[in-house]
């Protein structure tokens, strides 16, 4: 996976499909810190918004957001459909 | 729906929020326990569909404009930079899917000026509160379909963990 050039589904490589109804939600290990590796891997600059990163990816791959702490406890990156069609990918990090 | 950028409105309406809600970092979409019990609210947590699936808008728009609503307010529950932290939204299926694409990613509280419902919306679930005949309207189903729609979503995702958050949740709002 070059850095800066991965898409959504190359950093789905590995990850645990975990279900979810009205999201698609995944699971793989690392904590923040593979978190971080796989924000940064995706294609785009990133904006810092308070607590949270950003990320607008290319090619109608919607937006990205890279929380550290989210309301499952977890490092956690969520990528919303461009024009914010649901459903979105998400995935929790595992310590 | 419009960005609020005027400073003293903006403040108004993160002083309405900030009082129904905590205040310790990271959970601030909770509210608070006093407000919910002060004011006879039931509290239901909702799985997130960044925010609001369709069918979510269908039940909640009629629901709000049946109960004689027409505007709300979204302000946001987390720090957010330079992005607008509070926008004013007509209760109508459009500015609900703006919202959805505008801030669906982001923590955000829905009320209105009088605060007799809210909904609170974070990354997994969102909190829907008020008083039960709306709320029933609101969520579309009676009030313990919705708490039990939430707790299978929620304990797959704990894996028997009790201290998962998410199921966590479940189990604290049903106090409520």
């Amino acid at each position: 996976m070059q850095a800066g050039k991965a898409t959504v589904q190359d950093i789905l490589q590995g990850a645990v499909d975990e279900g979810g109804s009205r999201a698609q939600i995944f699971s793989k290990p690392g904590g923040f810190a593979q978190a971080t590796k796989d924000f940064e891997a995706l294609e785009a600059q990133s904006q810092n918004l308070g607590r949270v990163q950003v990320k607008d990816l290319p090619g109608g791959q919607g937006r990205a957001v890279l929380r550290n702490l989210s309301s499952d406890g977890r490092p956690t990156l969520k990528i919303q459909p461009a024009g914010g069609g649901y459903k979105s990918v998400a995935i929790r990090y595992n310590p | 729906m419009k960005a609020i950028t005027e400073a003293r409105e903006i403040e108004k309406y993160k002083k309405l929020v900030a009082e129904l809600t905590l205040s310790n970092e990271h959970e601030e979409y909770h509210f608070r326990s006093d407000w919910i019990l002060k004011h006879a609210w039931k509290v239901v947590p909702v799985e997130d569909g960044d925010h609001f699936t369709e069918e979510d808008i269908a039940t909640i728009v009629p629901a709000l404009q049946n109960a004689g609503y027409r505007d709300c307010v979204a302000v946001a529950t987390e720090p957010l930079g330079p992005m607008p932290s509070c926008f004013q939204l007509a209760i109508t299926a459009d500015d609900f899917r703006r919202f959805n694409r505008e801030c669906g990613l982001f923590r955000f509280l829905l009320t209105e000026e009088t605060r007799s419902w809210a909904i609170s919306c974070n990354e997994w679930y969102n909190l829907f509160g008020g008083e039960e005949p709306l709320l029933k309207a609101m969520l579309g189903v009676p009030i313990e379909e919705a708490r039990r729609r939430f707790l299978a979503f929620a304990e797959p995702l704990a894996k028997g963990d009790p201290a998962d958050l998410i199921l966590k949740a479940a189990q604290y709002y049903a106090h409520f």
